[in-house]
């Protein structure tokens, strides 16, 4: 494609020529044609136009880190003597954007509690949005005495991987020097992925080389990021689905509905969903197996869908007022058959079952 | 009354029981022309729609009787149709006077 994309505007001009020589008495007819020729031409120019700013974007940060890192590193004597203030707190609970399980102890500035906070629900989605789907994060705000702090994000996904460090005399300074390195990172991750490669995005560790002190940082706020699971719910009766919709919202799912004829096959497909509660006779003769075999099909035209299921296969649970012997999921390489529930299932039953379901998937 | 402790809806549907009684609202209508055109195959789909959702906003009756009218139509006894149809609208109509 490159070799192509290189040769192409000498071809063209050479095409153009000859055009032009063989054709020098159809004057009236190249005047017609001509918009049509320099179309491609005007097209080749913008990408190239393109491709420049392009590459300035993907040039080196616009700041020195080592610097950075040598003037943060400077106040060291100031830290060590200071160290004692801090306590560890750690949390471990599962990332969530709108309810932040961030805990740090009284002698953590306010400032510092209030940049982890927004860092955590409003500038680290945005970033891990830019990244691949399906991966997991994890963050690390790490207090190094009164006045510095050091950040660590990591992460992975089946084709790629980030991981930066940020130092700062504030979490938001830390964040922001690792932001500036996930971003070029990102922006080179782009470009492997339009070669079709994997990426490895290696962390900034060279600004941590000279920190004597590591053995005595203490993690202040740790979090995992593990993305609530996304249930998709394919129903054709509006009122069981409202209703299976509530209790996974309930339990801190993301939903997405389905009548079953709306695309339902491309949203098993091409949505990152985790368990599908599927309906077995969505009317108009269209049945639960079917749409597998849909779904089972888009899967196999695309690589990346491919990597993805075989990495991770949706977990599918039939919900039907059949019984369970006349429900049969056909054996599948991308979707397995979780369990069966035979309505009519009530609300707290159903909300039950739901919730044994996540926790024995690890949610 | 408390609709909520009388059919055992769950509190997070209250908002949108008035819908779900409106759409059994019609749900009597399409019972009426199915039976009156001795449609099984239609009273027996919605009859599976009924067995389906009633039990999920706390209204075991309809789902009960959703699974009877199915029955019903396997049968092809009409009679037993009608008087199924009957207890149903009997039923959405004393809901609806406990909701509105």
């Amino acid at each position: 494609m490159l070799f192509l994309e290189k040769a192409f505007l000498p071809i063209f001009l050479f095409l153009a020529t000859i055009s032009g020589l063989a054709f020098g008495s159809m004057i009236p007819v190249l005047f017609l044609v001509m918009p049509v020729l320099v179309m491609p031409l005007l097209m080749y120019c913008y990408t190239q136009v393109y491709k420049q700013k392009y590459k300035a974007l993907s040039d080196e940060l616009d700041f020195d880190l080592s610097n950075f890192t040598a003037s943060a590193l400077g106040m060291t004597s100031a830290v060590e003597t200071s160290r004692t203030s801090r306590d560890l707190v750690r949390t471990d609970q599962p990332y969530k954007y709108q309810d932040l399980p961030i805990i740090i102890e009284d002698s953590a500035s306010l400032v510092a509690q209030e940049q982890i906070a927004n860092i955590t629900s409003r500038q680290l989605p945005e970033i891990i949005d830019a990244m691949p789907s399906n991966g997991s994060a994890t963050q690390h705000f790490t207090a190094f005495g009164q006045e510095h702090w050091v950040y660590r994000f990591h992460f992975k996904s089946v084709s790629a991987e980030f991981n930066a460090v940020g130092i700062g005399g504030l979490p938001a300074e830390a964040f922001a020097v690792a932001r500036q390195v996930l971003e070029k990172q990102i922006r080179e991750w782009h470009i492997a992925r339009e070669k079709d490669l994997d990426y490895y995005g290696e962390a900034n560790t060279d600004i941590l080389q000279n920190l004597q002190q590591a053995q005595s940082m203490r993690t202040v706020v740790q979090m995992s990021h593990k993305q609530a699971p996304t249930v998709l719910i394919v129903e054709d009766d509006m009122d069981v689905a409202t209703a299976t919709e509530s209790i996974f919202r309930q339990l801190g799912c993301k939903t997405i509905l389905s009548d079953g004829h709306d695309g339902a096959s491309h949203k098993m497909s091409f949505q990152d969903v985790d368990f599908i509660v599927l309906d077995w006779i969505l009317g108009d003769n269209l049945s639960a197996d079917e749409l597998v075999r849909k779904s089972t099909r888009i899967i196999d035209a695309f690589k990346d869908l491919r990597a993805r299921f075989q990495n991770q296969h949706a977990k599918v649970i039939t919900y039907s007022a059949l019984d369970k012997s006349k429900v049969h999921l056909p054996d599948n390489k991308y979707f397995d058959h979780l369990d069966h529930w035979q309505k009519p299932v009530n609300y707290s039953e159903l909300a039950r079952r739901a919730s044994d379901m996540l926790v024995a998937n690890g949610y | 009354m408390d609709l909520i402790k009388e059919y055992n809806i769950p509190i997070e549907l209250k908002g949108v029981i008035p819908g779900y009684i409106g759409r059994r609202d019609q749900d009597i209508t399409s019972l009426k022309t199915f039976v009156a055109n001795q449609d099984f195959d239609s009273v027996s789909k919605l009859g599976h729609k009924l067995k389906g959702n009633g039990a999920s906003f706390g209204f075991d009756r309809i789902s009960e009787l959703g699974g009877l009218l199915m029955k019903a139509c396997d049968r092809y006894d009409i009679a037993e149709v009608k008087s199924l149809v009957a207890d149903f609208e009997g039923e959405v109509n004393s809901i609806k006077s406990a909701v509105l």
